[in-house]
């Protein structure tokens, strides 16, 4: 696999934690009584996004989604965590012929590392070399933006609980041409439908679909994402001195 | 139990037909699994990087669970009835089967595995007590005899059957769904063979703590070994984790629980396994060796599918079709080793009845450590024909060993323990295999592991990434088959010495 591949896959692990990060974070005061569906949207955006941690997972049904350029390598789940303000860890799960491999990704205040999956050494990615994940955590084009503002179509379907927390329910669309910016294209040949689910108590984001039906509308690839264990410290640092 | 007429309304030569039938059955399950495991871990998608050590339970389970039941079955039948306790151990291999036809997850095939291995191994040693029912004393050893041989044919073979079905119809789920008709039909028909067996009951009680002690040892010895395998696992950022701290006393524990089994054993009024065989000198030394030898064959049966589908799937990842391919492959070239180990096996005994049991057991493993030193040279570009070349050399070594040692022990055992003896003689060789899987997973996973990251500043790996990984499974599949010249080596040695001075067994036939 070479290293620009898999910077789309590194990409891709950070568009989720970017999701994560887009949301909760009203720690104090109680949402209105009767919030509009936009507003609980920008909610879970600035909720999420002010949380210092957590640990998020995301797995994928439907058509796979290579990670390269051949098309040999499709991407099976991630799982990671992110530290503020900068600091962001994943594992990526990636099947061959051969069977799975893992490659494993830290981005740091700007610094990018990956595991070589032949060697499964750290390795440093020069500047410019590849997608810079911190652009997914831009204020202004990621995730976080996209849910607090770019949401369309949001309605509020109900309330559900999810892991025991009553949540909100959302359903809306999310722009394919900005996801697919921040994504290395890996996601948003076109619109994209989004549900999420908040926890009502704190709009924190739990639970986030979004299926990409545009690239093929028999079997859409659905990308399904957890976010737990918010504000536990996850140990993010530099693998190697570069 | 003795003969009689009524059971005769199936021959006794028919009813010893569909008893090896389903022992037969069990025996091929025992190395069906290496033709497919690449394909199960695809589908079942297990991380070639971090958890081949959990699909390796794949083979190492079923064996143990295998050998486990095979050493307290025939005392089961003693005491509950011949005819039941075979029929409900054929039931438990059908439904381990179906649990793993079905099973969504590796645990589930795994746990199926188990299962079914605890049916099929206790087939054996039932089996072989039935036939000491149904035939005379004069004819009763060559039952036996075709029982043993029965099982080892089974495994022998199981890879190729594996590698034909999976070029068939490629679902390895097949494999297993397959024994429910032939379990089902061989069920209904021993059901009427032995409708007429006499329902006599041996009395005295069953070794518990002797059961629970040899289980617990083996099981503790193999979950200790695989621990080990974690060496080469890590955290997040690579910085070794080291085995886990239960790794190295669970060994220590197995070896416990085997001195305290052993203790059991010869205080108790009707122990598992007699341990007065043990007193033969010979028969002690034709244990190990018996054992080592099952070692060695563990390497090779495991190694030639692992080789062969690792370097097909790097060689042709674009073919989605590539593991049906290196199923049958894998197949093909194993027979090298165990179509000669069967062919040579009757000339080994033969040997055996002319010069004594001890020169064709040297002359073998002599043999054996050649074929393992030859295989012990493969490197990432060699070819089929080396590889069946060093087989067959080990195979035909293995082979002429199988009859002397098997006899030395049942020869021990005097004419009353011929079935118990003959069902040690499985015992042992298949504790040899187990701890030889453990033992190439605990060493293959962590060298592998380490190869490739002290290849990180390697410009070759990273130029050629597929040639640097069929190099690094070749090296660390040569430096396992030294572990296997290692113990036939030793195999060597304890033939050579004990024989040489002392009584029958390995050096000469009662």
């Amino acid at each position: 696999m070479r290293v620009s591949s898999l910077s789309r896959a590194l990409a891709l692990a950070l568009v989720s934690l970017a999701l994560a990060a887009c949301g909760a974070g009203i720690g104090g005061p109680t949402p209105t009584p009767t919030p509009t569906p936009a507003e609980i949207a920008a909610g879970v955006g600035r909720a999420t996004a002010e949380a210092q941690s957590l640990r998020f997972s995301v797995t994928l049904a439907g058509r796979p989604v290579p990670i390269d350029s051949s098309g040999l390598f499709t991407l099976r789940e991630m799982e990671g965590g992110l530290q503020r303000p900068a600091g962001v860890l994943a594992t990526l799960t990636v099947q061959s012929a051969a069977g799975l491999t893992e490659i494993r990704t830290v981005s740091l205040e700007g610094r990018q590392y990956i595991t070589n999956p032949l060697t499964r050494a750290w390795q440093c990615l020069a500047p410019g070399m590849a997608f810079d994940p911190a652009v997914l955590f831009d204020p202004e084009r990621g995730i976080e933006a996209l849910l607090q503002r770019g949401l369309q179509d949001v309605a509020l379907i109900g309330e559900e609980e999810v892991g025991g927390r009553a949540s909100y329910h959302l359903r809306g669309t999310l722009d394919g041409d900005q996801l697919a910016a921040i994504s290395g294209g890996m996601i948003g040949a076109g619109p994209v439908a989004a549900e999420i689910w908040a926890d009502k108590e704190t709009l924190r984001a739990l639970r986030l679909t979004l299926v990409d039906s545009a690239t093929d509308p028999a079997e859409p690839t659905t990308w399904t994402m957890s976010f737990s264990d918010y504000g536990q410290p996850v140990d993010v640092r530099d693998p190697v001195e570069c | 139990m003795t003969p009689s007429r009524e059971i005769a309304r199936f021959s006794p030569n028919t009813t010893l037909a569909l008893l090896s039938a389903a022992v037969f059955l069990g025996a091929v399950d025992l190395t069906i699994v290496t033709a497919v495991l690449p394909k199960i871990v695809l589908d079942l998608q297990v991380s070639i990087d971090t958890e081949l050590q959990r699909a390796a339970w794949v083979i190492t389970g079923y064996l143990l669970a295998y050998t486990v039941s095979m050493t307290f079955a025939g005392r089961l039948s003693d005491l509950y009835g011949r005819r039941p306790t075979y029929l409900i151990c054929l039931a438990v291999f059908i439904a381990g089967s179906a649990l793993v036809a079905a099973a969504p997850t590796l645990e589930m095939v795994v746990a199926g595995r188990v299962v079914q291995a605890l049916g099929a191994g206790a087939l054996v040693p039932v089996a072989m007590a039935l036939a000491g029912d149904l035939f005379p004393q004069g004819r009763r050893a060559a039952a036996l005899g075709i029982i043993a041989a029965v099982d080892t044919a089974g495994w022998m073979v199981g890879h190729l059957y594996g590698g034909a079905l999976m070029r068939l119809f490629d679902d390895w789920r097949l494999l297993f769904w397959i024994n429910l008709p032939l379990g089902a039909a061989a069920l209904a028909l021993t059901w009427l063979a032995l409708r007429h067996l006499p329902g006599a009951r041996a009395p005295g009680a069953f070794d518990w703590p002797g059961a629970l002690l040899i289980a617990g040892s083996l099981t503790a010895l193999n979950v200790g070994l695989a621990a080990g395998a974690e060496l080469g696992q890590a955290d997040f950022y690579g910085e070794r984790a080291g085995p886990p701290p239960y790794a190295g006393p669970l060994v220590l524990l197995a070896l416990a629980l085997l001195g305290a089994f052993v203790w059991a054993e010869r205080r108790a009024r009707d122990p598992l396994l007699d341990l007065r065989l043990f007193r033969d000198r010979g028969a002690a030394a034709a244990c190990a060796v018996n054992a080592l030898v099952g070692f060695g064959l563990a390497m090779a049966i495991a190694n030639v599918p692992l080789f062969i589908n690792t370097r097909l799937g790097l060689q042709h990842p674009e073919d989605a079709d590539i593991l049906r391919r290196g199923a049958w492959e894998s197949g093909l070239v194993l027979s090298a080793l165990t179509l000669t180990m069967a062919a040579l096996a009757p000339l080994g005994g033969r040997l055996a009845g002319r010069y004594g049991n001890r020169l064709p057991t040297l002359g073998g493993l002599a043999l054996g450590v050649a074929g393992y030193v030859l295989l012990s040279g493969w490197r990432a570009d060699t070819g089929y024909g080396a590889m069946v070349a060093g087989l067959v050399v080990a195979g035909a070594g293995l082979g002429l060993t199988l009859s002397p040692v098997a006899a030395a022990v049942i020869d021990a055992g005097g004419e009353e323990r011929h079935g118990a003896a003959a069902a040690l003689v499985i015992v042992l060789r298949l504790t040899g295999m187990t701890i030889g899987v453990s033992t190439l997973t605990l060493w293959g996973v962590q060298r592998q592991d380490a190869l490739r990251r002290a290849a990180a500043d390697d410009p070759a790996a990273l130029s050629d990434p597929a040639g640097f990984l069929i190099g690094v499974a070749a090296q660390v599949v040569a430096e396992t088959f030294l572990f296997a010249v290692g113990a036939l080596a030793v195999a060597l040695v304890v033939a050579a010495l004990v024989g040489r001075g002392a009584a029958p067994a390995v050096g000469g036939r009662r």
